[in-house]
């Protein structure tokens, strides 16, 4: 069953009586909200994502509730909730589906640490793995959009997952995030990318999801390998600029990304040590688009 | 160059500690556990890292290949620049002893690296 197997009556019923578990990539997360607006993120951006009612077994465990007492007629909040555990403070109920995307981010880094777990945006050509590190604001999630509507698979717009055991990158497809101006860039530059709806005010400021594309959510099992790392960094009127960087100080900067670096401690190391060896490492400055699709159209003829 | 040495840890016999004070010349470099590193070098840089305080340390290849010899014993200042002087093939003994001692000035700071005293070796 996939979550577009559900009328609208039968998801939100389930999400907020049972929970539901939904199959992302390596995990299975089970949502328990009563929220309609979560329920109508996920039927317009998780439409084709497997999806089990009652959830059997869940790695991931999550609830977004509206507040309680005077919050449920002033200014409404709703909270999240990890096994029980709040980690963040409420958000205005209005943000619920965003909510629950940075929450199921906080869920994954916190606990998966089978793997080395970079924040970067992650895509894939013929199964080479292009790993797009950096800070956030950085420009990884723009350039992430526009490549998957260039035939790019997508892996994940907010971390790399490094497999431990076996060095390869696990795609975890959700959609992609993309905050103020990225999302009239990419709307133009991909008028068919579909959306969910924009929420203004949050503390990213406004911020919008564009759906996974149909076959990258149907591959969410088949792992690749890394063959590119880059450091993406949008400059506005800059010409695109890749600078091969030396291994040793992409291993440093992918360090200072890697979110459980500190938890994985001489395994960490070895793992990214592998994943530099195997890449060729850039800096890549660019503001124009066409300009930088070009650049990864290159990347991927080149590389045999 | 400046040799910091590290507190003696054991107790001197009018009830305080000490600070050895070794001449540059007897002194002895090592890493300041055994088998403390893991270090891959790509061109001519390198990252090590220190297991005892799970810290990354990006380094330059005259220091890579301090630290490599390093692994293997514990050296003199001098010892060590002839070391460095065959790999990279120039330089005076005082450049080299001069650059080396550099080098292990900031590996001293990282604490990856200790100075013991003379009266060790």
């Amino acid at each position: 069953m996939i979550i577009a197997d559900l009328d609208s009556a039968r998801l939100r019923r389930a999400l907020a009586e049972t929970g539901l578990g939904l199959h992302i990539g390596p995990f299975i997360v089970r949502l328990h909200s009563p929220i309609p607006s979560v329920a109508e993120g996920l039927a317009r951006l998780y439409d084709r994502y497997p999806a089990e009612i009652p959830p059997v077994f869940a790695d991931i465990h999550m609830s977004l509730f509206p507040a309680g007492g005077l919050r449920r007629f002033y200014r409404p909040q709703v909270i999240f909730s990890n096994d029980g555990y709040s980690p963040f403070k409420p958000l205005p109920l209005v943000q619920a589906f965003p909510f629950f995307e940075w929450s199921l981010n906080w869920c994954v880094a916190t606990h998966a640490h089978q793997y080395a777990i970079i924040h970067a945006a992650v895509v894939a050509r013929a199964g080479r793995v292009a790993i797009l590190a950096g800070a956030p604001g950085a420009g990884k999630s723009t350039l992430c959009a526009a490549l998957i509507q260039r035939g790019w698979r997508l892996f994940s717009d907010e971390m790399a997952l490094v497999s431990l055991s076996t060095g390869e990158i696990m795609p975890l497809p959700r959609p992609v995030s993309l905050k103020n101006e990225s999302i009239d860039l990419i709307r133009r530059f991909a008028p068919a990318a579909v959306f969910g709806p924009v929420s203004a005010d949050t503390h990213k400021g406004s911020v919008a999801h564009v759906r996974a594309p149909d076959d990258s959510v149907a591959r969410a099992a088949e792992p690749g390998r890394a063959a590119w790392l880059l450091l993406p960094r949008y400059e506005a009127g800059a010409a695109l600029e890749a600078r091969p960087l030396g291994r040793a100080r992409m291993l440093m900067e992918l360090a200072a990304q890697t979110f459980n670096y500190h938890i994985l401690g001489e395994t960490g190391f070895q793992v990214l040590a592998e994943l530099v060896d195997a890449s060729a490492c850039y800096r890549l400055h660019y503001s124009r688009l066409e300009e930088a699709m070009d650049f990864f159209e290159r990347l991927a003829q080149d590389c045999p | 160059m400046i040799c910091l040495p590290r507190l003696l840890s054991e107790r001197s016999r009018f009830g305080f500690s000490v600070m050895a004070s070794p001449s540059s010349s007897a002194a002895l470099w090592a890493l300041d556990e055994a088998g403390s590193l893991r270090l891959r070098q790509w061109d001519d840089e390198a990252v090590v890292y220190h297991r005892p305080s799970g810290a990354t340390h990006l380094v330059d290849e005259v220091s890579a290949l301090i630290l490599r010899t390093l692994e293997q014993g514990a050296m003199s200042l001098a010892g060590l620049a002839a070391r460095v002087g065959e790999t990279l093939g120039v330089g005076s003994p005082e450049e080299l002893e001069q650059i080396t001692g550099e080098r292990l000035a900031g590996l001293q700071r990282l604490g990856i690296v200790v100075c013991l005293p003379g009266d060790h070796r």
